[in-house]
């Protein structure tokens, strides 16, 4: 800590530390919050040779190829649909085109275990869509298999699409005109200035829409697991909660941050040294033209489609169970279990999104209010989890509180002679702390936006005015980060109500979330069961998605969150 | 460095004193050992380069930075020292910010009514609107920061600082955001303000038109220390130092050797301001000489540069040496004519370096 003039022992504190962590407290929190990725990457560095042999002939081989085809295929699915939607918004006019404009995000409000179960339940052998195929053509009537790679790669692109939209969408609409028109007088036509020009600018933000679209896909354990396709995190849940082999699920866990470190590094190079959006200003955007006759209902059909696709038939199909099971009665629908699994999620999600948003403004304020380095390397550090898929953040929280437990068990066996149990292990801290480590970008990114807006010379200005250091907190700092820390909290919550693998892995034993119990009655092609908690867990992502598009469609200099993120992973890669 | 005796001014109580103190950060010291007064009803300013401690010297006083040691004393309180530090929030120093720090949430009048809180409300709605009235933008009460034109919003700063009727206000480059043609009127604005309402002030600035416009008594700060204090044109004319004649202003330097209040030089025996015998360098303003085509020493044109309301001409002598004159714009003289150059001024010698 070289960077923080140093004062002798008589005079006091400066100021400006009193009122944020200090370095200190924000380099302890830092290392609290990369310690499970920490432990992870030892576990890669030291592997077993016994247990490898072990992983490698139990399914191995399958894993890495199944995530590698997952990884490519969601990769090129996202980039293709993203980029081609956002295109198609900014530069043609079309039926329906300003509705599309944001009611092609929705998609970010269905978590992939919820579609990919409608979706199996749709089209699989007793599905509907069979049935009725068979009943027109005859028993011998062929049908993809639903249950593969493909129908893993289609159920995931029509609900990640959004990140790659949202971002190109945004950095098209950040483009100049003027380069557009330059690339036209110079002889292209509009399709060709489109990939010569306006995509490579573009470049940079659809990697990074790529890239939250990819760790998704990484995280995922419902779609791959409910439609048969063996990937290295499937792989983890089944070494760990099947065989209970804790040191091959580590393993595994360290196989999959490698998996995670090669979509960061992709995505630094295709951002090379360009910065997010064109410099300078911005006198119009490119003018969209005119779709006429085919053309245009072409447009506004391939836009329905995919909303129909990856949002309102499986909405539809989710209220239809939920009204079937309604007028049956059928446990679970609104009465003392379905309350049981809301308040359990409720109560985590909102303990976690307490703390996360307590932390996110104590870094915040350390690294506005210190200038050095290893404040802002610590903060790196803490947001490092978001690019971490869950299953690792999982296992590493898991090895670290255990260790923790069994030293506090020695000691106490020893002073005591009392065996204290697994205090953190298997409780709600642990999983908490595992909430908090994977997801604490997304509040640190949201308060610190706020932040922005108040200056070091306000603190100043308040004080010579006569305010103490609470009365600057209280009436100028609060009242500024208010909408940044209730924006940070939305979305927290609702991150962290949709989590499966971390929650899976880690809640406490009988304590269900909804989302838990959508995986468990859909594990059990419980479809019916499973349609209110998962038509839940939808409607509240509805509420982040309506502020991201508040956001992604008001004025251009404000930037959507993730783009902030994304860039802020690269970057704490780059720090480690 | 100059001693205080020399340098406090005629008259009044000091509102601040300071006695040397020094402040570092880390390996950078910005302010060394200083000393220095500031009486009632002054304005001072202080003008400096960039880095050289000024804005330091400002936070200091204001209490939001602690010095490493030294004594601060605000009329008459020991605010730094041996015993501690008063807080900022207790010293009665307003503080006027470089970017102004209106806070963006309030209005115009909760901005101007924010240090009032020890007045009950009447009192503070009464004191808001005459506080407003003094900075002549009572119309504005009830905007918001952001509505407000840069100078709009540094005359609010002005009155959200001068409300609380504090002893010192001190001010940070505080015409630096405004656009040129703007300045001088919100200068001239300024200096009546803070005039009207009785209050003591420093700026710090690096801009010479501005110290020399508003203040009582100008200190030129280099390097943690400041160098000397006097009135504007004291300073200007008869600056201390070499490194101060260099900052302020348009020198030319020459070696020369000094008898009994006589220059020798290139240019000629010249009476000069000096108290001492031996080699100097001498200082001559670009103003302070004269292009004759008559009288004088030989020189050669090498340039000219207009800048409107006078214009600088470089020329060459014998011996190499370049002078700059400055002078009105009616001199027609072109690249390669050969004139003469005589000093029409005050000479400043400063003992030879070696």
């Amino acid at each position: 800590m070289t960077e923080t003039a140093p004062h002798p022992e008589s005079s006091p504190k400066p100021l400006r530390q009193r009122l944020g962590g200090g370095p200190a407290l924000t380099l302890l929190i830092a290392t609290l919050l990369a310690l499970p990725l920490g432990v992870v990457v030892v576990a890669m560095l030291t592997p077993t040779v016994d247990v490898w042999q072990h992983i490698w002939a139990t399914r191995l081989p399958e894993m890495l190829t199944n995530t590698a085809i997952l990884v490519l295929g969601v990769g090129t699915g996202t980039a293709v649909l993203g980029t081609g939607l956002a295109w198609l918004v900014v530069a043609y006019r079309f039926p329906g085109r300003a509705l599309f404009r944001w009611l092609l995000i929705l998609p970010l409000a269905m978590p992939t275990y919820v579609l990919a179960f409608v979706f199996m339940s749709t089209f699989d052998f007793a599905g509907p869509v069979q049935s009725a195929l068979r009943a027109w053509f005859g028993p011998d009537v062929w049908f993809p298999d639903v249950r593969s790679g493909t129908g893993v790669i289609i159920v995931m692109t029509l609900v990640l699409y959004p990140y790659v939209y949202l971002l190109a969408r945004a950095a098209f609409h950040e483009q100049s005109a003027v380069t557009f028109e330059a690339a036209q007088t110079l002889g292209d036509s509009r399709r060709a200035a489109f990939f010569r020009v306006v995509l490579p600018l573009a470049r940079p933000s659809i990697a990074a829409g790529l890239t939250l679209a990819l760790m998704e896909a990484l995280t995922d354990i419902g779609a791959v697991r409910f439609l048969n396709f063996p990937t290295i995190t499937d792989g983890i849940f089944r070494v760990w909660l099947g065989m209970g082999e804790r040191n091959a699920a580590v393993e595994l866990a360290g196989v999959l941050l490698l998996f995670a470190l090669v979509v960061i590094l992709f995505e630094r190079r295709m951002r090379g040294r360009a910065r997010y959006y064109q410099a300078g200003g911005r006198d119009r955007g490119i003018v969209p033209v005119q779709l006429s006759g085919r053309a245009a209902w072409l447009a506004t059909g391939a836009c329905t489609l995919v909303l129909g696709a990856a949002f309102f038939l499986p909405v539809s199909r989710l209220v239809a169970w939920v009204v079937t099971e309604m007028a049956k009665g059928a446990p679970g629908v609104f009465d003392a279990l379905y309350w049981g699994f809301a308040r359990n999620s409720l109560m985590l999600s909102g303990a976690a999104t307490a703390v996360a948003v307590s932390v996110a403004l104590i870094l915040a304020n350390g690294v506005r209010l210190s200038k050095g380095r290893s404040v802002r390397l610590g903060v790196r550090l803490a947001t490092m989890g978001y690019a971490m898929p869950g299953a690792v953040v999982a296992f590493g929280v898991l090895v670290l509180l255990s260790s923790v437990d069994h030293a506090l068990n020695g000691l106490s066996q020893q002073f005591w002679g009392v065996d204290v149990g697994l205090l953190l292990t298997g409780t709600a801290v642990g999983l908490i702390y595992a909430y908090v480590v994977r997801f604490m970008a997304v509040g640190y990114y949201s308060v610190e936006a706020s932040l922005e807006k108040v200056t070091p010379s306000m603190d100043d200005a308040a004080r010579t005015l006569g305010a103490s250091s609470s009365r600057v907190l209280r009436r100028i700092h609060l009242p500024l980060v208010r909408v940044g820390m209730f924006t940070g909290a939305t979305l927290l919550f609702v991150d962290m109500m949709k989590e499966l693998p971390i929650t899976l892995l880690l809640r406490p034993f009988g304590y269900d979330t909804l989302s838990v119990w959508v995986w468990q009655m859909a594990s059990e092609s419980l479809w019916a069961s499973a349609s209110l908690p998962a038509l839940t867990i939808v409607v509240t992502g509805l509420i982040p998605v309506v502020l991201l598009s508040h956001v992604a469609t008001s004025t251009r200099s404000t930037k959507p969150l993730p783009t902030g993120t994304t860039t802020q992973l690269a970057d704490s890669v780059e720090a480690l | 460095m100059v001693d205080r005796a020399t340098t406090s001014a005629t008259a009044g109580d000091p509102v601040l004193s300071l006695t040397a103190v020094t402040k570092r950060f880390g390996d950078v010291v910005a302010t060394v050992d200083l000393s220095l007064d500031v009486v009632a009803g002054e304005v001072l300013v202080i003008i400096g380069p960039s880095g050289c401690g000024k804005t330091t010297l400002l936070r200091l006083v204001a209490g939001v930075e602690t010095p490493d040691a030294g004594r601060i004393e605000l009329q008459g309180r020991t605010v730094y020292g041996p015993d501690g530090v008063v807080p900022p929030e207790k010293r009665s120093v307003g503080l006027v910010p470089q970017d102004y720090a209106l806070f963006p949430h309030m209005t115009v009048a909760a901005n101007v009514g924010f240090g009032l809180t020890r007045r009950d409300r009447r009192d503070r709605a009464e004191r808001v609107s005459e506080v407003l009235e003094l900075v002549q933008l009572a119309d504005l009460a009830e905007r918001y920061p952001h509505e407000l034109s840069g100078g709009e919003q540094q005359r609010i700063a002005l009155a959200r600082s001068l409300a609380p009727d504090p002893a010192l206000i001190l001010f940070d480059e505080p015409f630096s955001n405004l656009d040129q043609a703007l300045r001088s009127d919100v200068r001239s604005e300024t200096r009546r303000i803070i005039e009207a309402s009785g209050t003591t002030a420093i700026f710090v600035t690096h801009d010479q038109e501005e110290a020399f416009s508003l203040a009582h008594r100008v200190a030129v700060m280099l390097d943690g220390s400041i160098h000397q204090i006097g009135a504007s044109s004291d300073v200007y004319l008869r600056p201390a130092s070499r490194r101060v004649a260099e900052f302020l202003g348009d020198a030319n330097f020459l070696p020369g050797r000094i008898h009994n209040g006589y220059v020798k030089c290139e240019l000629g025996t010249l009476p000069v301001l000096a108290d001492f015998d031996g080699p100097a360098d001498v200082m001559v303003r670009a103003e302070n000489l004269q292009i004759s085509l008559s009288e004088g020493v030989p020189a050669e044109v090498v340039s000219g540069e207009f800048y409107g309301h006078d214009q600088v001409t470089v020329v060459r002598t014998s011996t190499g040496r370049m002078f700059r004159i400055r002078s009105l714009v009616n001199l027609d003289v072109s690249p390669g004519q050969q004139v003469r150059i005589k000093v029409g001024g005050d000479v400043v010698a400063y003992p030879a370096d070696n």
